[in-house]
């Protein structure tokens, strides 16, 4: 082995020592390392775990960090260990959950059934009815209008009360309610709630609940209590609280809880870090105002009593109206062949009269326009009768004299003057003598008969022809086996009576007699004897009817033809048949 | 404003209620006491320190056959117990309620001998007083009647009080 080989095995060799030497060094130094890190770790550990609640505490304070990172954490790790444990969670949670649950229901059911107890305590109420009124009114359903009748409220004080000691933190009012007592209050609130958690204490399986207050009512107040962890929220109300407003007082105490925790935690008596709750508080001061109705015109009440009125007002009218028209036609006076009989007042511009009026008298319509009397108004019954007054009497002799155009009447010398013939002349005065009253007029009649005889002869038998065949034409009709005149057929014995009167007039003027050949038939029905003295029976009868309405007995002839056989069926020939027979003067 | 709860307990007829009327003067009817066992009234005491609201407590009267309502001393930051120094039994009734009390709170106990306007009982017995004087923050001798000692105690309490704040 040379020289060279020599050192350079040497120097391998203190390599591989110094290589050794340091991998011991290595081992050596990591475990002093790993010792003083252990070291270091445990007094870390020690330090940190003696100021690490405060630390947390002033890291929050300060930048609200540790709830930022420590909330997914705590949600994640609750989330697991729900999920890994549900059974044990529900059995924890089951006793305070179902508490929770049967207050709630509670509370619900009870203000449910004060509600309802009022809606039916004012369903059929004056109240109600003039809710319902108001509702319809103001257009909203009634529904909402009692919600808002019973809603009305107000907070007049707010107290914040400290759970533990009853000592007041803070309270606010309204500006002008007096708030002295406040401390005391809230002091004896607290007494209040510790004597009634006491006595009604109720024992659970798992533990005891506490009964506390909820309401405390007066006359005009209401107390409604809610209670935290640290703080009693109470609040003063007059009226009944809004489901909102009992709300809103839950997350003001619960939003007060998560800002004032530690003070309220390490609260000893002195309420200044609760000065800054007021404005919180303040908020509290709720209050739903009625509203106060308007002093509104009633435009509905006054358009109906307006409406009522004027109706009202033109019934009068047009009562005093129809009176008044009744009044007039009553003082109407008698002078035109009308008479007012009655007048009776059935209605509005209705009135029933009953009149009589000539047939000669100026019409209905007439009279009572020349009294202007609305004729629409009147329901009028015409009873015939025969007026005797000058004005009716004249307007019967103008209807007579328009037949005689030859006639004239004179006004200045009331005068009545004309030639007619013979014939006219005895017609003329015979039409006037059938005048009623025409002997009242002062009238005078200078009426002057044409002297052409053969004319006047000629006119007087043509006016005998035509009255001879009116006559002839009325014919005395009997009953069966009778020779007894009837009713219906002594108008027409009447009639030939007068015809008879007239026709005796103008024969006289033509110097010749007239009489009546009245011959009386009978029917073939039975005997002929019979039927022969029956026939003579009906003509005697009209003969003697004639007399007895002033027709001079001789100028009656009678005679019976006894039956007429053969007469065509149908034909009544049980007669009395008139005849003119003519004699020489 | 520093409030402060003080709770005011012993025997029934050492005159607890005539001590704070005496201090204070109260709003509330007697009616109040029989309802509920306690009574609330309030004075604003000055200190050197600070002005202290206290809201004092007067707890119906104790004896062996009514308690009284533990949740009335929550939060409450002294308490007076007094006793009558003419009946001496009344110590020994007050050192149950002092032994109740301490089951509920640590706060200072301020020991008031009432009705010093009276001559003492004639057992009274100072030494067995001694015995239980030390674990009391303070000991009155006061008279509801003459006010003796009254204000005193009520203010050198609001002291107290406003020192442990």
């Amino acid at each position: 082995m040379s020289e060279s080989d020599t050192t350079q095995g040497q120097t391998e060799a203190l390599s591989q020592a110094q290589k050794d030497l340091n991998k011991l060094r290595d081992i050596i130094n990591r475990q002093a390392l790993a010792d003083q890190k252990q070291q270091r770790k445990d007094e870390s550990r020690e330090l940190v775990s003696d100021v690490i609640t405060e630390a947390l505490n002033d890291r929050q304070a300060k930048d609200n960090s540790i709830s930022k990172i420590m909330v997914p954490i705590v949600e994640k790790s609750v989330q697991h260990s729900i999920n890994r444990n549900k059974k044990e969670f529900v059995d924890h949670l089951y006793p305070l959950v179902g508490n929770l649950v049967r207050k709630f229901a509670t509370a619900f059911v009870r203000d449910f059934i004060e509600k309802t107890n009022e809606l039916i305590e004012n369903s059929l109420s004056l109240k109600s009815l003039s809710w319902r009124y108001r509702a319809w009114r103001s257009g909203v359903s009634f529904s909402q209008y009692v919600a808002s009748q019973t809603y009305s409220f107000k907070v007049e004080q707010i107290l914040l009360i400290h759970k533990e000691t009853g000592l007041l933190l803070n309270s606010v009012t309204h500006e002008n309610i007096a708030a002295d007592n406040s401390q005391l209050i809230s002091a004896m609130l607290t007494a209040i709630n510790d004597f009634v958690n006491d006595s009604f204490q109720t024992a659970n399986l798992a533990e005891s609940y506490e009964q506390n207050l909820d309401e405390i009512k007066t006359e005009d107040y209401t107390l409604y209590l809610r209670r935290g962890p640290q703080a009693f929220l109470v609040a003063a109300v007059s009226g009944n609280i809004s489901p909102p407003a009992k709300d809103k007082l839950q997350t003001t105490l619960e939003y007060i809880h998560s800002l004032y925790l530690p003070e309220l935690r390490s609260f000893d008596g002195d309420d200044t870090p609760f000065l800054a709750t007021t404005d919180d508080l303040k908020e509290c001061l709720l209050f739903e105002e009625i509203e106060q109705q308007k002093t509104k015109r009633p435009w509905l009440a006054i358009i109906i009593f307006t409406a009522i009125f004027a109706v009202f007002a033109y019934w009068l009218f047009l009562r005093f109206e129809t009176h008044q028209t009744w009044q007039r036609l009553n003082a109407l006076p008698n002078d035109s062949g009308i008479v007012l009989a009655s007048a009776d007042v059935t209605g509005i511009y209705s009135i029933d009269a009953k009149v009589f009026r000539d047939p000669d008298a100026i019409s209905i319509d007439e009279w009572l326009a020349n009294h202007n009397i609305q004729r629409e108004w009147l329901e009028v019954e015409q009873i015939a009768f025969l007026s005797l007054d000058e004005p009716v009497i004249f307007s019967k002799l103008n209807k007579l004299l328009s037949r005689y155009p030859e006639l004239q009447f004179i006004d200045e010398t009331n005068r009545v003057e004309g030639i007619l013939s013979s014939a006219q002349v005895i017609a003329f005065n015979q039409a006037k003598q059938q005048i009623p009253g025409i002997d009242k007029l002062s009238t005078e009649f200078a009426i002057t008969v044409s002297n052409n005889k053969q004319a006047n002869y000629d006119a007087i038998a043509q006016a005998m022809t035509i009255i001879a065949g009116e006559i002839t034409r009325l014919q005395i009709d009997f009953d069966l086996a009778s020779a007894e005149i009837n009713a219906s057929e002594r108008n027409k014995v009447s009639l030939i009576a007068s015809k008879l009167q007239l026709l005796k007039t103008y024969a006289n003027a033509n110097k010749l007699d007239v009489k009546l050949l009245i011959l009386g038939t009978s029917d073939a029905l039975g005997a002929i004897d019979i039927n022969q003295r029956l026939s003579i029976e009906r003509a005697q009868n009209v003969a003697q009817a004639l007399v007895s309405l002033g027709i001079e007995s001789d100028s009656v002839m009678t005679s019976g033809l006894g039956m007429i056989e053969d007469a065509p069926a149908g034909t009544n020939i049980r007669k009395a048949i008139v005849n003119v027979v003519y004699n020489p003067i | 404003m520093l409030q402060k709860k003080i709770c005011i307990l012993g025997p029934t007829g050492v005159g607890k209620t005539s001590l704070v009327k005496q201090f204070v003067d109260g709003i509330f009817s007697e009616k109040y006491l029989t309802s509920i066992g306690v009574k609330i009234d309030k004075k604003l005491v000055s200190t050197s320190f600070t002005p202290v609201q206290m809201l004092i407590w007067d707890l119906e009267g104790i004896d062996k056959y009514c308690g009284f309502n533990p949740k009335y001393l929550r939060g409450c930051a002294a308490l007076i117990i007094v006793v009558d120094q003419t009946r001496f039994s009344s110590l020994g009734e007050a050192m149950e309620i002092f032994s109740l009390c301490r089951k509920e709170t640590d706060v200072p106990v301020v020991l008031a001998i009432n009705k010093t306007d009276l001559s003492p009982s004639m057992n009274w017995d100072n030494k067995i007083l001694q015995k239980h004087v030390d674990k009391f923050n303070d000991v009155r001798y006061t008279s509801a009647k003459t006010g003796q000692n009254v204000e005193n105690m009520f203010e050198s309490l609001a002291r107290l009080v406003s020192i442990a704040q």
